[in-house]
């Protein structure tokens, strides 16, 4: 329900900004969990 | 430090999907590699995105004026805004930060100095405005992102190692209108790739309008091909924007060659002259070798090498060992596939220091080795690629119907629309599409053991199988059964391994 709250005011910057310095800050460096989200398919191409 | 010019990394990509923004890496980056990080995919909140749009612009502004105009937007402070941006800054490693319970992963050096290079694509915070609840676990796309068009089945060449399935619908062509009309609404959309692919390309009978119309929505597919190219056909590519081109070429022995891919005496010339124009109109062009006993050996493979070496403009050979062709006879693989002693040669060959000197790269691509599905760990299951059928892409067969993976083909199971009846966002949503990745247990039949097993929903929503070598291994009736490479799947029923 909070979430949902969150996402129909994303329209209004007042509350959104509220939000934003939540959202945006604790970025920092590290590994990727597992699983790992990077995507590779290994196609066959016997082309 | 503030009178740095800064820009979000053009290999990047931002998109809206609907219930949260996503960043991934474009397919063909132009990039130099190792300045970003391939095959990226992520979810991440709308605001992130937000943030990053302002690194998106050609404008040249420095980073002083961009933080300000972020803090600006999202009312923070200046100060605020450089301790959320600096680690921002070419970083080596991902980023990561725990929210709400998510966490959010933003790819290597995500911000970087343009040094030249301009971005593709700019956006604004407005792109990212975002209705209902928000999801960042989901990892399949609200919307596909990605799609490879089949334009023919037919080929020039008739490969006797050849994958595809050519019982059917070799005389059908990706109707030309369709074709046009389907990268205008994927373009729409905000695909962020469309690939080509055959059967031979170049012989579809409107390949020009087709390329001409994927170059005017900015999509520049590598084109790969066994056709030698006239040279206005190479002049046109390369006024259209093209710059990709992919040579198959399996041996300099012109008796090899004819045999491998039933060819005359007169193909292996016609293709050297097509590769000498390629090199004179500056494309980066690349090779891709098929390894089967026949020419998988040093003398070959290093009079290709040597071959390549004449050329400035060949970015690299490719080495493929020949995989299982399930269209084929059932004794097709035994009698092509290289033995391990060929293959250990040529890989020591490859891996030489004589080699790793040239100035283009050669890749050897692993085998599909029997360990792979005789002694399975779950920790060696749990390293898989990741699948991206029917997670952000789907493919167009040539006569429109719609499958999730290439090698799929007209197996009916996997099916999920036709182009000439449905647009694309009730392809991607119809109930088939849905329940092919939004599987539970009893989606299973009894006889497979993903009908029980409780990591099913882990397996299938995250990285997910592979459906090709589950029908290669089992047979396609068997498509249901879980990935040969489960430590709970059972031994293959085709030998697909070495």
């Amino acid at each position: 329900m909070e979430r949902e709250k969150e996402m129909k005011v994303m329209k209004n910057p007042t509350i959104q900004a509220k939000n934003a310095y939540a959202v945006l800050s604790g970025f920092s460096e590290g590994a990727f969990p597992h699983p790992r989200c990077s995507t590779s398919c290994d196609k066959q191409r016997n082309a | 430090m503030d009178n740095l010019t800064l820009i979000l990394n053009p290999a990047y990509y931002l998109r809206n999907d609907i219930h949260r923004a996503i960043i991934g890496t474009f397919e063909f980056p132009e990039m130099a590699s190792g300045l970003y990080e391939p095959h990226f995919l992520q979810a991440i909140h709308p605001i992130v995105a937000q943030a990053l749009s302002f690194f998106s612009k050609n404008n040249g502004k420095a980073l002083y004026e961009l933080q300000n105009d972020i803090a600006d937007f999202f009312q923070l402070s200046t100060e605020q805004v450089a301790e959320i941006i600096q680690p921002m800054i070419n970083n080596g490693h991902p980023l990561i930060q725990d929210y709400d319970g998510n966490k959010t992963i933003l790819p290597t050096n995500l911000l970087i100095e343009p040094l030249g290079a301009n971005r593709k694509e700019e956006y604004n915070p407005s792109d990212f405005l975002v209705d209902g609840v928000l999801d960042l676990q989901t990892t399949r796309l609200y919307k596909p992102i990605h799609a490879v068009l089949e334009l023919t089945m037919r080929c020039m060449t008739d490969c006797i190692y050849c994958y595809a399935d050519k019982r059917r619908h070799e005389n059908d062509f990706l109707h030309t209108d369709l074709a046009i009309r389907f990268i205008k609404e994927a373009k729409s959309i905000g695909f962020t790739d469309i690939e080509i692919n055959g059967g031979e390309v170049m012989m579809h009978p409107d390949i020009d309008k087709i390329l001409d119309e994927l170059a005017s929505c900015g999509y520049f597919s590598l084109i790969s091909t066994k056709i030698p190219l006239p040279e206005d056909k190479i002049k046109y590519l390369k006024e259209i924007g093209m710059t990709r081109v992919q040579i198959s070429l399996d041996s300099l022995d012109p008796l090899k060659e004819s045999k491998l891919l039933n060819v005359d005496n007169n193909y292996l010339p016609k293709l050297k002259k097509t590769m000498l124009l390629l090199d004179q109109y500056e494309f980066d062009w690349q090779i891709n070798t098929v390894l089967t006993r026949f020419n998988c050996n040093i003398h070959d493979i290093q009079e290709l090498i040597n071959e390549l070496s004449k050329y400035n403009h060949v970015k690299g050979i490719k080495l493929s060992p020949i995989g299982y062709p399930m269209y084929k006879a059932l004794n097709t693989f035994e009698a092509l596939r290289p033995t391990s002693d060929q293959l250990s040669s040529v890989k020591e060959y490859v891996n030489s220091n004589n080699i790793e000197n040239s100035n283009y790269w050669i890749l050897m691509k692993e085998e599909e080795t029997a360990d792979n599905y005789k002694c399975k760990k779950w920790e060696k299951f749990e390293q898989r690629s990741s699948c991206t059928a029917n997670q952000k892409a789907f493919n167009v067969l040539p006569d429109g119907q719609v499958t999730i993976c290439e090698e799929l083909y007209w197996n009916p199971y996997f099916i999920i629309g036709d182009i000439n009846k449905n647009d694309i966002l009730e392809i991607w949503n119809s109930e088939k599409a849905r329940n092919l990745f939004f599987v539970q247990n009893d989606s299973f039949s009894n006889q497979s053991s993903c009908h029980s097993c409780r990591k099913v929903h882990d397996c299938r929503q995250n990285k997910g199988v592979c459906w090709k070598m589950i029908t290669m291994a089992y047979g396609n009736e068997h498509w249901d059964y879980p990935d040969p490479r489960c430590p709970k799947a059972p031994l293959p029923y085709n030998k697909i391994y070495y």
